[in-house]
């Protein structure tokens, strides 16, 4: 971990670096790969940083960020036109992230289940893509050579999935500042039924810009799940996710109304 | 669960914790149909919306909850008991309305005083 007298701004000396990564891959030194470690430990304390607000010990991060600086260092290529730092940064990053996406799981879900839920995730754009339709569940099914029940079975453990996670926070960026009170007006005729808007109004307020937009554009504007996904640049399963427990929240508000 | 003629019956108790059942039933069915991924989502959206509100209602249990299908549609047909005047609409049901009208193609609603019934039907 860090020691006193390192480098602590960001910025490295490039000659060093590269004169150390020629040396390593000659030798395979692991005193120089340690070296390495320590000087570039200060670019994982920075980046492990940016994730403390998620509820982890920074120390843990940052031994989580570790492991991707090793595995920086022993894959990078010198001959390749890109900075260390750069390189670095991707992998450490890389290894933060999926650790949050292993501790993601709010309860403990098999391996194999969270695995095909992750293969369905994605085979659901490229298939959207290639069938230029919402793939069917027997299609999905067939694409990973398993049954349509297994593919049931892994989509409903997303439900299962903590929302720390990281996909949730960059994408919430697409509703920044989005305000559904805004869109719908006192005349929207898709309100025309809803006697108690004033509840709904109160209820919308306990979420968060991305939800609201979500909430609009299903509901709203009518678009499928697979189009919100589109226009949002995440996952079905993902919006699938957000909107449950968006109806979940509003359900408890106007229910707090009743009582 | 039994099936009849293509018609499947399904009771369960009204007890939050099956909600989430409801969701992967009607996800099986739904997939044999022949549902699309966005579609099936509509309809684990509408039975839960379904079976929340009438546990909020006070329904009896069991719940009765009817499926079927055929090539173009799969109809849901919820029945359950209440007591006289607890159907009386409250805005949290207004609210579930208008999700139900917004993922399932026709919704109604019957039965008595004492009954508590829904009809809802989404084409594939």
């Amino acid at each position: 971990m860090a020691e006193a007298g390192q480098n602590r701004s960001l910025v490295w000396d490039r000659g060093k670096t590269y004169a150390l990564f020629i040396e390593y891959r000659e030798s395979s030194d692991p005193e120089i790969r340690d070296e390495l470690v320590r000087m570039y430990i200060n670019l994982v304390e920075y980046l492990a940083r940016r994730f403390k607000s998620r509820g982890e010990p920074l120390d843990d991060l940052i031994q989580v960020g570790t492991i991707g600086l090793i595995k920086a260092i022993d894959r990078f290529d010198i001959e390749r036109a890109v900075e260390f730092t750069t390189y670095a940064t991707l992998t450490i990053v890389g290894e933060l992230k999926r650790y949050f996406r292993d501790k993601g799981w709010a309860i403990r879900v098999p391996r194999r289940l969270q695995e095909l839920n992750l293969q369905v995730n994605q085979i659901v754009n490229g298939l959207t893509q290639e069938l230029r339709r919402t793939p069917t569940i027997k299609e999905i099914a067939d694409k990973l050579g398993v049954t349509s029940e297994e593919v049931i079975e892994a989509m409903e453990t997303s439900e299962a999935y903590n929302f720390i996670s990281l996909d949730g926070d960059l994408s919430s960026e697409s509703g920044e500042n989005f305000s559904l009170l805004e869109y719908i007006g006192e005349n929207d005729k898709q309100l025309v039924g809803l006697e108690d808007r004033a509840s709904l109004g109160a209820a919308l307020k306990d979420l968060t810009p991305q939800e609201q937009k979500i909430l609009y554009l299903r509901f709203f504007r009518g678009l499928t799940q697979t189009e919100i996904a589109s226009e949002l640049d995440i996952s079905q399963m993902h919006v699938s996710r957000l909107l449950r427990r968006t109806l979940q929240v509003l359900r408890q508000k106007m229910l707090s109304f009743e009582e | 669960m039994v099936e009849t003629d293509g018609r499947i019956y399904l009771e369960l108790p009204i007890e939050k914790e099956f909600a989430r059942l409801l969701r992967l039933f009607v996800s099986g069915i739904a997939a044999r149909t022949g549902f699309d991924l966005d579609a099936v989502d509509d309809l684990k959206i509408a039975v839960e919306e379904a079976f929340l509100t009438a546990m909020r209602r006070g329904v009896e249990s069991p719940l009765q909850m009817y499926f079927t299908t055929n090539d173009i549609s799969l109809t849901i047909e919820r029945k359950g008991k209440v007591a006289a005047g607890a159907r009386e609409e409250k805005p949290a049901d207004d609210f579930g309305n208008f999700i139900l009208e917004a993922v399932v193609d026709e919704l109604t609603h019957g039965g008595s005083d004492t009954e508590f019934d829904l009809r809802l039907v989404k084409n594939v």
